[in-house]
């Protein structure tokens, strides 16, 4: 098994992860993106189906 | 025994049990799901071929098998309910239908944007994409013929109906890349023998698989919550 360390040097590096990181930081905004949004458009929609009740 | 399966029968059960339920799941859902994407994206080794672009696994993984695992469970669930009438059936196969749209939605579009470093396309009628394609058809399907009918109970039990009948496609997608060339190459990690991933980049990946299941399963136990106090009196 390989050691888990931290692979990047620096922010920028972990940004741009050898140009790779465009397509890996796209991926984890908009999927944390849409969980969050459908988790708080439920709870939402919850709290107006209580204050109708 | 009874008392085990009572909130499965009763309502005001299983909203209580869902209310003792969900913030544990919700707060270690979002524990391991952060542990489990740091590791990856930050700690664990890049890959010898695909570069740092593999660090979508994360993601990617756990969102692919939530996919298919949801509707196994609303088929479950539609069995139950047309062959035991349990009441709490619908709300059960409708919330997971959402959650399940949602996360084959995710699955198909973090493979997309993997695809573009990788294989230098975004999209490739392949069996897998594909019959991962007609699941979030599938899923989007059910959720409209569900709410098309003014009679709940005739949209429950037809949308049972089309939740079983759909569920011939979840082993196509299992089996896609053994029975077809396809891009995707064969399952790197396996229940039933040794996983062809190294454990270093296996422990993230087990992590965020487990923590996006709790996530999941928390958000699933807000949507029925919603979709019971929508048609119920509690």
């Amino acid at each position: 098994m390989e050691k888990l360390k931290l692979q990047f040097s620096s922010i920028s590096d972990a940004l741009m992860m050898d140009g790779h990181g465009i397509y890996v930081w796209i991926v984890y905004l908009v999927a944390a993106l849409i969980l969050i949004a459908f988790s708080a458009v439920t709870d939402s929609k919850l709290k107006m189906a209580k204050d109708c009740e | 025994m009874k008392n085990l399966l009572l909130p499965l029968i009763s309502i005001k059960e299983y909203i209580s049990l869902n209310h003792k339920i969900y913030p544990y799941a919700m707060i270690l859902g979002i524990a391991l799901v952060l542990v489990g994407w740091g590791m990856g994206l930050f700690f664990a080794p890049i890959d010898a071929v695909q570069g740092h672009s593999y660090r979508i696994i994360y993601l990617h993984v756990p969102m692919a098998i939530y996919s298919q695992l949801i509707y196994w469970f609303m088929a479950i669930w539609s069995f139950c309910f047309l062959v035991w009438k349990i009441k709490i059936g619908p709300y059960m196969t409708i919330s997971a239908a959402y959650v399940g749209c949602m996360v084959t939605f995710l699955a198909l579009f973090s493979g997309s944007v993997w695809g573009i470093p990788t294989w230098g396309t975004w999209w490739q009628w392949d069996a897998r994409i594909t019959s991962t394609f007609i699941l979030l058809i599938m899923y989007i399907a059910l959720l409209t013929i569900n709410s098309s009918f003014q009679n709940i109970n005739k949209a429950d039990q037809i949308t049972a109906w089309v939740v079983l009948v759909g569920v011939i496609n979840i082993p196509i997608i299992k089996k896609s890349v053994d029975w077809w060339s396809t891009l995707h190459q064969p399952a790197s990690i396996s229940l039933s023998s040794e996983s062809s991933i190294d454990s270093s980049m296996l422990i993230p990946l087990s992590i965020s698989i487990v923590g996006v299941g709790l996530f999941l399963f928390a958000l699933g136990l807000k949507v029925s919550r919603l979709m019971i106090l929508k048609r119920e009196e509690i």
